[in-house]
C-alpha cells in the first residue's frame, strides 16, 4: 500500500514521525506526478510542432512563497495573475487592497480544486502565506531574486537561501497536508498527528519501516545522484578551469544517447510499481 | 602562335580512364567509410547498451530490486524453492534471505545429523516458509535459539515451509525430503487455508497436484489438472526463461511475478510466440545434428517416463493411490475437512513408523478482522481428540494470539504473514512443550517408568536412571527372596 494512501486513511495511528514521512511523501508525489503529467502533455505537443510552456521550474528550490508561485503550475498561477489578481486592481492600490487582492485569488485558485472546505482553507493558508511575505519585503526590502537567477542551481547555495528555501518547503509541505486531507477535520487531525505525541496503537513508526521497506529510498538516492552529478558538471565547467578539460565538452554520440534514454526509460519500468495510479489532476 | 591542337584520341581515352578509376575509388572510398562509420555505431551501441544494462543490473542487485522469483516447477510435488536464490521480499515489510543449497527458507542444515542433537522439522505454507522477514526472525530460527539457551541438549530446528502448500503437499514433501534429516520431532503448522490448499477448484489452483478422497474415503492424489497446465504453453516460459529468473534483476522486474508461478501479464503474452520458437527450434535441432536420433519428442518422452516413475515411488511408499477419475470433484468444507484430517492421521502413522514424534500446532487466522475470523475450534477439538487417541501432540496458538492481538502495541501480522513479533510469539509458545517433562504420551521409559523429557535419546538420557531402577528391583526381590 502506498506511502500517501496508507497514512491518510489512518490517521488516528500516525505517530509524529509516520505524520511527517506521509506529509512529505504527498508533497513529492503531487510534485512527480503533476509535473510528470504536464510533461507527458508538453512531449505530445511538441511531437504535433506545438511548443508548449513549462508548468514547473524546480518549485521546491523556491526561495520564499511568492518565488514560489512563480515556479509551480506556473500556466494556472499565471493565468490567476492575469485574468483575476490583475483585473482586482493587483498591487498598485494601497497595502489593504493588495492584500484582499492577493486572498481572494488564492481563495479562488483553491476552490478551482474543487469545492470542498479544505480546498479553500488550502488557498486561503496561502493567500495569508503570500501577504506575510509581501509584507516582510515591504518592511525589510532586499535584493529581490528573480527566477532566472535562481534557475542555476548554485544561486542556493548560501546560508539565507538555504534557510528561507527550508521555510517555504516546510510552509508548503503543511498546506499540502489541506490539499491531501479528506475533510477540513482530517487535516487538523493529522496536524495534531505530526506536532503531537499521541498514543497510536500501531508500532511507532510503522510509516517509516514501510519507507525503507519500499524501493523508494534506492530511487531518491538515483534521483539525488543524477542532480548532485549535473549540478557538479554545471558548476565545474563554469567556475573552474577543469571545463576545458576534454571530458567535460564530450558530446554523446545519438546511439550512445538512444541507448542512454532506452536504459533510464526501463529502469523506471523496473522500478515502478505494479499497480498503475491514475494522475492526481486528472481530478480537477 | 601556337597551334591549337585536338587532343589525341589516346589521351582523352588515358583521362576518361583515369576519371572512371577516380570515381570507382572515390566510391569505394565512400563506400568504406559508410562501412565503417556503420560497424563503428553497431558496436558502440552494443557496447553501451550492454554497459546500461550491466549498470542497471548493478543497481538492482545492490538495492535488493527484482528478486521476488523464487519458485520451480516440481513435477512431483508441484512446486519447489529455487536453491542457493538470493529472496526479496517487500510486498507486506522487507524480508531479504536466501534460500538454502537444500531450497529450504531457512540456513545451511546438513543431511547428516550430529550425534546428540534433537532434530526438529517444521512442516507449514507460506507462515513458516515467512519470506517477509529476515531469517533470523523466523520462529524456525528463534525456536531453536530459546531451546539452546541454558540447555545442556542441544536442538537444531530446520524449516521446511513452502507457501501455498496443504497438509497433502506436506505430507508427500515429509515422504520424499523430510524423512532423509532423520527428525526426531515434526511440528505441522496447521492453517485453515491448508483445507482449500488440499482440494481447491481445479480450474482455479493448477499448479500443484491436488488431492481427493476416494469411493472409500481414502485420500488421493491427483495430478491431471496440474500436467495439463505443466505440458502447456503457458508453463514452457518458467524453463525457457530459468536463467532469467534465476539470475537477471531486470527479468525479475519485469516479469513482475511474486508467489505463484503464474503470471498473466508477461507470461501469457510472450507464450504463443515461445510455442513457435521451440518448434522452430526444434526443426534446426533436428537439421543440425541429424545423428541425433533423440528427438525434442523422443526426449520429452523419456522424461514424462522419468517423473512417472518418481510419483510412483513417492505414491508407493506414502500409500496413496493416484486419482485418474476424468472430473475432478469440488468440494465443500465438510469434506474438505475429512481429506485434511485423513492426510494428517496418514502423516501420523508415517511418523509413527520412523519413531519421530508429531506435534500439531495450529495457526490461527490473523489476516482478516475479529468478526470476520473463521471459527475453528470444533476442528481443534477433533484434532485433540484424534492426538489422544493415536498419539500426536496438539497446540493451539490462538488464545495467546488473541490476547497479544489486544494487549500489545506491535502488530503480529504484517498483511497476511506474521510480523517479527508473530514469530517471537509462536516460538514462545510452542517451545516449553518441548521442555516439559511430561510431554509426549507413550515415552515413558520402560525400566525406570520415568517419562523422558528428551523422548528420543530415552535409552541414554535416562541411564542413570534405569540402573537405579533396576538395582531397586534386585533388592526388591532379595529382600522378597531373603524374607
Amino acid at each position: 500500500m502506498p506511502l500517501v494512501e496508507k497514512g491518510f486513511s489512518s490517521i488516528q495511528y500516525l505517530a509524529p514521525v509516520d505524520a511527517w514521512i506521509a506529509a512529505l511523501a504527498f508533497t513529492f508525489e503531487i510534485y512527480y506526478d503533476f509535473s510528470g503529467y504536464t510533461d507527458i502533455g508538453r512531449g505530445s505537443a511538441m511531437l504535433l510542432g506545438i511548443n508548449l510552456p513549462e508548468n514547473f521550474n524546480k518549485p521546491y528550490l523556491s526561495v520564499s512563497l511568492i518565488d514560489f508561485w512563480r515556479r509551480w503550475h506556473m500556466s494556472l498561477s499565471s493565468w490567476l495573475r492575469d485574468y483575476l489578481y490583475k483585473p482586482l486592481g493587483g498591487s498598485r492600490g494601497d497595502t489593504f487592497a493588495r492584500n484582499r487582492n492577493l486572498l481572494i485569488t488564492m481563495l479562488l485558485g483553491g476552490l478551482w480544486h474543487g469545492a470542498s472546505f479544505h480546498f479553500v482553507f488550502w488557498g486561503a493558508f496561502h493567500g495569508a502565506g503570500l501577504i506575510l511575505n509581501h509584507t516582510f519585503r515591504q518592511i525589510f526590502p532586499a535584493p529581490q531574486k528573480t527566477v532566472s537567477q535562481e534557475k542555476n542551481l548554485r544561486g542556493l547555495f548560501n546560508a539565507q537561501s538555504l534557510a528561507t528555501g527550508a521555510f517555504t518547503f516546510v510552509f508548503v509541505l503543511l498546506g499540502w497536508v489541506l490539499f491531501r486531507a479528506d475533510s477540513f477535520e482530517n487535516a487538523l487531525s493529522f496536524y495534531k498527528h505530526m506536532f503531537v505525541i499521541t498514543a497510536p496503537c500501531f508500532e511507532s513508526g510503522f510509516l517509516f519501516h514501510a519507507f525503507f521497506a519500499s524501493t523508494l529510498p534506492a530511487a531518491f538516492s538515483l534521483y539525488a545522484l543524477w542532480h548532485g552529478v549535473t549540478a557538479l558538471i554545471q558548476y565545474l565547467s563554469k567556475n573552474t578551469n577543469l571545463g576545458r578539460n576534454w571530458w567535460l565538452t564530450l558530446k554523446p554520440t545519438p546511439v550512445i544517447l538512444l541507448s542512454g534514454y532506452a536504459a533510464f526509460a526501463l529502469l523506471i519500468l523496473c522500478m515502478a510499481s505494479k499497480k498503475a495510479a491514475p494522475f492526481i489532476y486528472f481530478q480537477f | 602562335m601556337p597551334i591549337l591542337m585536338p587532343p589525341s584520341s589516346t589521351t582523352t581515352q588515358k583521362s576518361q580512364q583515369k576519371i572512371a578509376a577516380t570515381t570507382d575509388s572515390n566510391k569505394n572510398k565512400t563506400f568504406t567509410r559508410a562501412l565503417g562509420k556503420a560497424v563503428t555505431t553497431t558496436v558502440s551501441g552494443i557496447l553501451t547498451v550492454s554497459l546500461m544494462l550491466l549498470l542497471i543490473e548493478g543497481f538492482l542487485a545492490l538495492n535488493h530490486i527484482g528478486e521476488q522469483e523464487y519458485l520451480k516447477v516440481d513435477p512431483v510435488i508441484g512446486f519447489a524453492h529455487l536453491e542457493n536464490k538470493l529472496v526479496t521480499d517487500r510486498s507486506e515489510s522487507l524480508g531479504i534471505g536466501k534460500i538454502n543449497s537444500a531450497g529450504l527458507c531457512d540456513t545451511e542444515h546438513s543431511i547428516a545429523k550430529n550425534p546428540g542433537t534433537e532434530r526438529i522439522a517444521i512442516l507449514g505454507d507460506s507462515i513458516t516458509e515467512a519470506l517477509q522477514v529476515p531469517i533470523k526472525e523466523r520462529f524456525a530460527r528463534v525456536l531453536e535459539t530459546k531451546l539452546n539457551t541454558g540447555s545442556a541438549q542441544k536442538f537444531e530446528v530446520i524449516n521446511f515451509g513452502v507457501g501455498g502448500f496443504g497438509t497433502g503437499h506436506e505430507y508427500l514433501q515429509f515422504v520424499r525430503d523430510v524423512r532423509r534429516y532423520k527428525p526426531d520431532q515434526i511440528i505441522l503448522m496447521y492453517h485453515q487455508g491448508d483445507e482449500t490448499e488440499n482440494s481447491p477448484d481445479g480450474s482455479k489452483w493448477s499448479l500443484q497436484p491436488t488431492f481427493t478422497l476416494s469411493a472409500a474415503n481414502d485420500p488421493q492424489i491427483r495430478y491431471q489438472e496440474f500436467d495439463t497446465w505443466r505440458e502447456s504453453p503457458s508453463a514452457a516460459p518458467l524453463t525457457f526463461f530459468a536463467w532469467g529468473r534465476r539470475n537477471s534483476h531486470i527479468w525479475q522486474c519485469l516479469s513482475q511475478k511474486h508467489s505463484t508461478l503464474k503470471n498473466e501479464q508477461l507470461y501469457k503474452r510472450i507464450t504463443d510466440l515461445l510455442a513457435k520458437l521451440s518448434k522452430g527450434f526444434e526443426k534446426i535441432i533436428v537439421a543440425v545434428d541429424p545423428h541425433d536420433n533423440q528427438s525434442v519428442a523422443a526426449r520429452a518422452n523419456i522424461e514424462k517416463q522419468n517423473i512417472e516413475f518418481d510419483r510412483q515411488k513417492l505414491l508407493q511408499e506414502a500409500q496413496i493411490q493416484n486419482d485418474l477419475q476424468p472430473s475432478s470433484s469440488c468440494y465443500d468444507a465438510n469434506r474438505q475437512w475429512l481429506l485434511t484430517a485423513k492426510l494428517i492421521d496418514l502423516l501420523n502413522q508415517q511418523c509413527h513408523r520412523d519413531k519421530i514424534k508429531l506435534l500439531i500446532a495450529f495457526v490461527p487466522v490473523m489476516e482478516k478482522p475479529v468478526s470476520l475470523r473463521p471459527d475453528f475450534s470444533h476442528k481443534i477439538e477433533q484434532l485433540k481428540k484424534m492426538g489422544t487417541e493415536k498419539g500426536f501432540e496438539t497446540v493451539d496458538l490462538s488464545p495467546k494470539f488473541y490476547v497479544a492481538e489486544k494487549e500489545t502495541t506491535k502488530p503480529i501480522i504484517l498483511l497476511a504473514h506474521l510480523s517479527p513479533h508473530g514469530h517471537e510469539l509462536v516460538a514462545s509458545e510452542s517451545f516449553p512443550i518441548f521442555l516439559n517433562d511430561s510431554y509426549g504420551p507413550n515415552n515413558s521409559c520402560s525400566i525406570c517408568k520415568r517419562v523422558c523429557r528428551i523422548f528420543s535419546a530415552s535409552s541414554s538420557n535416562c541411564f542413570s536412571f534405569c540402573m537405579v531402577a533396576l538395582f531397586t528391583r534386585l533388592a526388591d526381590d532379595v529382600l522378597v527372596f531373603g524374607l
